[in-house]
């Protein structure tokens, strides 16, 4: 049961608002306490299943072999497609991208889905060149609609360079 | 202020704006509030890209794998090994594979037989962790019969 306050000389009851004001702070405060800021993270997708016998899979086309260089701190030292050198940086990773959106508009007409594109890195290079290199195959952003473009969605490693002595 | 004058004689303030804004903010928190549980390690620092985008259908099943290194509070490698942030314990990668097991014995009782195939392994690495330890990983992870697997980056602006 409510229970009406007379408020008014005219008789017209109110509702007590103080619980109702409690308990909205209470979650308010929760709510504030609860909050945690985090960025949104993004995935890149990869099937990978286990090499099995190399059974007669077709080779890549040379063009589609990217190698990752390092230096010896582990950054980027030099990214190659087949064996073209794109140079290092971000510059490196956008060329490389307008390269394969090259090859695949060139080669339209031939089915390029099954294209594997075979990343080959240095030991030692970070691991955020790796993922820029992931990124830089497999979309693009257009400059103009900002959408996403999708490139080569096959992406495979190749077996990394051990180095000696490890 | 509006006041509203009661039998007493004494006023009391107007709570109707107020209550506005608190359930505004009320609203406001429990909409940007996410109780997910990412199985985030927050000593991971993610390498950053513009293509990262948030998945579209979260995988049925998962296995998160957050590889970084043991960091002081400022954030400064105390050691240049890294390890596996798993279970509370960190595990240097050449040792995962018991861990690993472990996991899909587990998947396999609660999905039968073949849940394998379906499991994506979450990798969140360190930017700095060297490649070759991500594949040595990778491969690790594919002699226990995962094989898909799904490389974390953070949103850049």
């Amino acid at each position: 049961m409510l229970r009406f306050r007379k408020s008014h000389a005219s008789g017209s009851p109110s509702i007590p608002m103080s619980p109702l004001i409690d308990i909205t702070f209470l979650l308010l405060i929760f709510f504030m306490l609860n909050l945690k800021i985090i960025a949104p993270e993004g995935n890149f997708d990869v099937t990978l299943p286990q090499p099995t016998a190399p059974i007669a899979v077709e080779a890549p086309p040379a063009a589609l072999r990217v190698r990752l260089q390092a230096d010896e701190a582990g950054a980027l030292r030099a990214v190659l497609l087949g064996s073209r050198d794109l140079g290092a940086g971000t510059e490196a990773f956008r060329r490389l991208t307008a390269e394969l959106r090259r090859i695949q508009t060139a080669a339209a007409a031939a089915t390029p889905d099954d294209w594997e594109i075979e990343i080959e890195a240095d030991y030692d290079l970070q691991y955020e060149h790796l993922v820029h290199a992931i990124s830089a195959c497999t979309a693009e952003i257009d400059p103009v609609t900002r959408q996403t473009r999708p490139l080569f969605q096959k992406i495979k490693f190749a077996p990394p360079h051990v180095p000696q002595g490890a | 202020m509006a006041k509203r004058k009661i039998d007493g004689g004494f006023t009391e303030p107007d709570m109707t704006p107020m209550i506005d804004i608190v359930f505004q903010l009320l609203t406001f928190f429990m909409i940007v509030s996410n109780f997910e549980d990412t199985k985030a390690d927050e000593r991971v620092k993610l390498p950053k890209d513009t293509l990262a985008k948030p998945p579209e259908v979260k995988p049925k099943e998962e296995l998160v794998l957050n590889v970084g290194f043991i960091r002081d509070s400022n954030g400064a490698k105390l050691s240049n090994d890294p390890v596996v942030f798993y279970a509370g314990e960190d595990i240097p990668i050449e040792k995962i594979k018991q861990s690993l097991e472990t996991e899909k014995r587990l998947f396999e009782r609660t999905g039968g037989k073949g849940v394998i195939k379906d499991v994506s392994i979450i990798i969140r690495a360190d930017s700095e962790v060297p490649t070759g330890l991500i594949q040595r990983l990778i491969r690790i992870c594919q002699e226990a019969e995962f094989t898909k697997f799904s490389l974390k980056a953070t949103q850049e602006d």
